[in-house]
């Protein structure tokens, strides 16, 4: 390996999925990352990471490689980008966010996150458990008091709910 | 071969995790995700289940929330609030009819963005649960808006009545009398005072406000109780502090210079032409200063318009449904409720006794 070569060789790094899949992607690229750029800051090229399957990494890779490629005048471009990715079922868009969360994208995350609240606002409390797979403690008694403390908030535009998990 | 083996334990991993449940996300992500929800929907989701109570009603997330509303740039959770009279055309109306005139205030509100980045905006009406407070009085005080901060508007009605509202939330809170005699306002000290002519309601002897030091909110409220030979009156000054639920008197006051001239700057001068001046208006009552050098000054009699820091005037605006609007507040929608209690329902239900 050249030592002092001033050609634009770009350095590439390798992104190894849970399942042992291996991705090759160019440094400046994968350093949105913050979890990868600590890694490369302690001489690492080839980057491990076990809590990703391969399909979300895909995915995440094409993100990475689309804002890694912004400018001025592609802005409205991105948005689009950005506005087909979250297009996805729940189960894949929480697999999407624990990854970027693990991984440290901060854009990515907050896309995820906004998409999630955009889709969940006008949901029913029933759908709103299965899609977060979050089981229901309350006693009925419980759930009851909860309600009526802030019964208008429930009962106000209740004829729009949407009461899908999907 | 080993490297047979492990592959195979991949694959049966892969097929494990495909069938599981779905992940579930952790808290910090769950907060995330809330932060950016509206109101209406947090306050749904406290049913959700006991985890996304505590969570939801946490002070943490309540601040974190706040701050998310407060620091946004385009002003998309403030809200321009308004005290609105009813118009009412006196001239025909008979004795027994105004004697038994009893405004009834309601509060409007409209958005701040959409003032801002519209050419008309509507307002309106607020669920405004202490209405049947100030029903059965007969002065024709408006309930008078002391102040906001952190979401919640101080109001008081009829003088000395305090309340504590959070309008996002609806809930109200009745404050401690400060039993003091706020017998006229003090026109001379403070420059209010009681606009017969006109009939609106001026802000009055009163302040509101969050110190961050005590985490504590704070309502100010000055009466004037002797008047001397030369003209002068005698302040008391009395300060509620939410955390000791109590209103004591302040002896020495460090009151501000606002009556020394060299403490004031001038920013601008407002430019306003005559011809779009309507009926009915009476000055300026609302200033608000946005990110980008932009002020939003709202004349009462429901004139808006948008300047720049030179004060020459960029662009009107129309705010429909607000004629008659006086003791405009600006505040901010958020979850803040320092209070383990408070009123919701609406109070008209409730018999009043001993006004």
């Amino acid at each position: 390996m050249a030592s002092s070569s001033k050609t634009e060789q770009k350095k590439m790094l390798i992104l190894k999925s849970s399942e042992e899949e291996e991705f090759e992607i160019e440094e400046s690229i994968a350093v949105q990352s913050g979890t990868i750029k600590n890694m490369v800051e302690d001489d690492f090229t080839l980057i491990p990471l076990p809590n990703v399957d391969t399909e979300t990494l895909i995915k995440i890779i094409k993100y990475m490689k689309k804002h890694g490629e912004k400018t001025k005048s592609n802005e409205k471009d991105i948005e689009e980008f950005d506005k087909e990715f979250v297009k996805k079922s729940f189960t894949e868009l929480k697999e999407l966010v624990l990854a970027a969360n693990y991984l440290h994208i901060t854009s990515l995350i907050d896309l995820l996150c906004q998409a999630f609240a955009d889709r969940i606002k006008n949901k029913s409390v029933k759908a709103i458990r299965e899609i977060f797979g979050i089981p229901n403690d309350f006693t009925p008694e419980e759930e009851a008091e909860v309600y009526e403390q802030h019964k208008w908030a429930h009962e106000e535009g209740k004829e729009h709910i949407d009461h899908s998990a999907y | 071969m080993e490297s047979e083996a492990s592959h195979q334990q991949l694959k049966r991993n892969k097929l494990i995790n495909n069938s599981q449940l779905s992940p579930t996300l952790p808290l910090e992500l769950v907060t995330e995700i809330l932060s950016r929800l509206p109101i209406k929907t947090l306050l749904k989701f406290k049913c959700v289940s006991k985890s996304w109570l505590a969570l939801i009603s946490s002070p943490e997330f309540v601040k974190f929330h706040l701050s998310l509303n407060t620091n946004n740039k385009e002003y998309t959770h403030h809200k321009f609030l308004m005290n609105c009279r009813p118009s009412y055309n006196f001239k025909d109306c008979s004795y027994k009819v105004l004697m038994n005139y009893h405004p009834t205030y309601n509060f409007k509100d409209c958005s701040l963005s959409s003032l801002y980045n519209e050419s008309s905006t509507e307002a309106k009406e607020l669920d405004y649960p202490m209405k049947s407070y100030s029903m059965h009085r007969r002065v024709p005080y408006g309930d008078s808006i002391v102040g906001s901060a952190n979401g919640l508007i101080c109001l008081v009605i009829g003088k000395t009545k305090f309340f504590l509202w959070n309008p996002s939330i609806r809930k109200y809170q009745q404050l401690p009398d400060p039993k003091t005699s706020v017998r006229c306002f003090p026109r001379r000290a403070y420059g209010f005072g009681y606009d017969e002519f006109h009939d609106y309601t001026p802000r009055g002897p009163y302040g509101f406000g969050y110190d961050e030091f005590h985490d504590d909110y704070k309502v100010v409220c000055f009466s004037n109780d002797v008047l001397h030979d030369d003209g002068s009156c005698e302040l008391e000054v009395k300060i509620y502090s939410l955390k000791s639920d109590s209103w004591r008197r302040v002896d020495d006051c460090p009151c501000p210079e606002y009556g020394v001239k060299e403490s004031w700057t001038k920013m601008f001068i407002l430019k306003y032409p005559e011809h779009r001046l309507g009926k009915g208006t009476q000055g300026l009552i609302c200033l608000h200063m946005a990110n980008e050098g932009e002020f939003l000054v709202a004349f009462l009699g429901s004139n808006f318009m948008i300047c720049n820091s030179k004060g020459d005037s960029l662009r009107y605006l129309e705010v429909i449904n607000s004629e008659r609007f006086s003791n405009p507040e600006i505040y901010v929608e958020s979850l803040v409720w320092p209070f383990s209690t408070g009123r919701t329902e609406d109070a008209t239900k409730k018999v009043l006794k001993g006004w």
